[in-house]
């Protein structure tokens, strides 16, 4: 078949269905009403009430099965909002370090929410900071400075600690993947103690600056590197 | 019914409606072909439970439409139930062979809408029919079968019939 009957054959069907459907209203209508009213016979009624009867019941049959999709989806609803609830408990639990963290399986990423007009500015001379206890053995092996932001790292070995210092406006990750956390302090400060098989971490801020170090030797030593830093 | 009669039809279901309004009418097209009430009756109660199946296609139970839709199903239910009864009345079920329609050369314009209203009304009824089925109403050549109790190759033939019948008469109205 040709593009243009292709064409014409599309328009057709366009006033076909308009012609058709005219002619189908018009031709209901053109039935005439029935002179007499016409008496049923009970058995009728009986057989046309018992139709009526059972599309009901099919149509109460699909209103249910259409209800309990709502239902399972409902619950569905309900389910996700406990264990976001019950998520955001686990949140609280750390609230006092003025941040919160979200967990997804790679890791946990910090958002500090303090207000605009509570943030105190950090002090002018601000890009130093200083390990007062550094492990037997241990070197410095890199350090990077970015405005603020401080990265410092030190290993022996294979074993390592690095100390991220970063400003309280930014987002930060943590490897905490199959592990678990603690509440402990860090030079009076409130601090989260995160621990799983690869890495041991320790995050806590103050008023200018969000503190992470993570590395791979025990929890007495990196709390002690900690809490010995000079800032 | 009782029922219909007491009953505000506000509070009927849309298949009850439809039977409250159409009823009469339905027993007089099927008693013109039976000419026995209890096989009128026994039509109609045939008509809407093939009806229920496609009362979504219906929007207003009043139209012309919802009228002609349950007459073209009763009136086919009523031929159905006097072959049943007499048993020698022969299935209309011979279709010719339907070739590709060539739309070529073919004026169309809004005067084609009414030529096509008109001759569609001229149609044989069983052409009739499947076009209302199929296009006024959107039904499958499935359920058009079902609703006539044809086969679906003959719903199929019909319909091609149907529109060839009416792009050759309108080519001819043309030519004058």
């Amino acid at each position: 078949m040709s593009n243009f009957n292709k064409t014409a054959e599309k328009a057709f069907d366009i006033l076909l269905k308009e012609g058709v459907d005219i002619a189908c209203e018009q031709e209901g209508l053109s039935y005439p009403p029935p002179d007499e009213k016409i008496i049923f016979s009970k058995e009728h009624n009986k057989k046309m009430a018992k139709i009526f009867k059972a599309e009901k019941r099919k149509l109460w049959h699909k209103k249910a099965l259409k209800i309990s999709k709502y239902a399972a989806c409902f619950l569905a609803i309900i389910m996700l909002i406990s264990a976001v609830t019950i998520y955001n408990v686990e949140a609280l639990r750390v609230k006092f370090l003025n941040f919160v963290f979200t967990s997804d399986y790679e890791g946990t990423s910090f958002n500090f929410e303090e207000k605009e007009e509570e943030k105190e500015a950090p002090p002018e001379n601000n890009t130093d900071i200083a390990f007062g206890y550094v492990p037997e053995g241990f070197e410095l092996i890199d350090a990077r400075q970015k405005k603020e932001n401080i990265h410092i790292r030190y290993a022996s070995g294979e074993n390592y600690f690095q100390i991220l210092r970063g400003d309280l406006s930014g987002n930060y990750n943590v490897d905490t993947e199959n592990g678990t956390y603690e509440n402990i302090k860090i030079d009076g400060l409130e601090a989260v103690y995160f621990t799983n098989p690869n890495i041991n971490s320790v995050v806590w801020n103050d008023s200018y600056y969000i503190y992470i170090i993570t590395s791979n030797i025990s929890k007495e030593e990196l709390i002690k590197i900690a809490e010995n830093i000079k800032k | 019914m009782i029922l219909f009669d007491i009953c505000d039809e506000k509070d009927l279901h849309k298949t009850e409606q439809l039977y409250f309004f159409h009823k009469d009418l339905l027993f007089s097209l099927a008693y013109e072909i039976l000419q026995k009430h209890s096989l009128a009756e026994e039509a109609v109660q045939e008509t809407f439970i093939k009806a229920i199946k496609h009362l979504q296609k219906i929007e207003d139970i009043k139209s012309g439409k919802a009228r002609n839709f349950l007459a073209i199903i009763c009136k086919n239910t009523a031929l159905d139930i006097l072959r049943r009864e007499k048993k020698s009345l022969p299935a209309d079920d011979f279709e010719p062979f339907s070739e590709e329609n060539n739309f070529e050369s073919l004026i169309i314009g809004k005067e084609t809408v009414r030529s096509i209203t008109r001759l569609t009304k001229e149609l044989d009824e069983k052409y009739r029919n499947v076009l209302y089925f199929k296009i006024t109403f959107d039904m499958s050549n499935k359920e058009i079968a079902q609703a006539l109790s044809i086969s679906e190759e003959l719903v199929k033939k019909r319909m091609q019939r149907a529109r060839r019948i009416l792009l050759e008469k309108i080519r001819e109205e043309e030519l004058l």
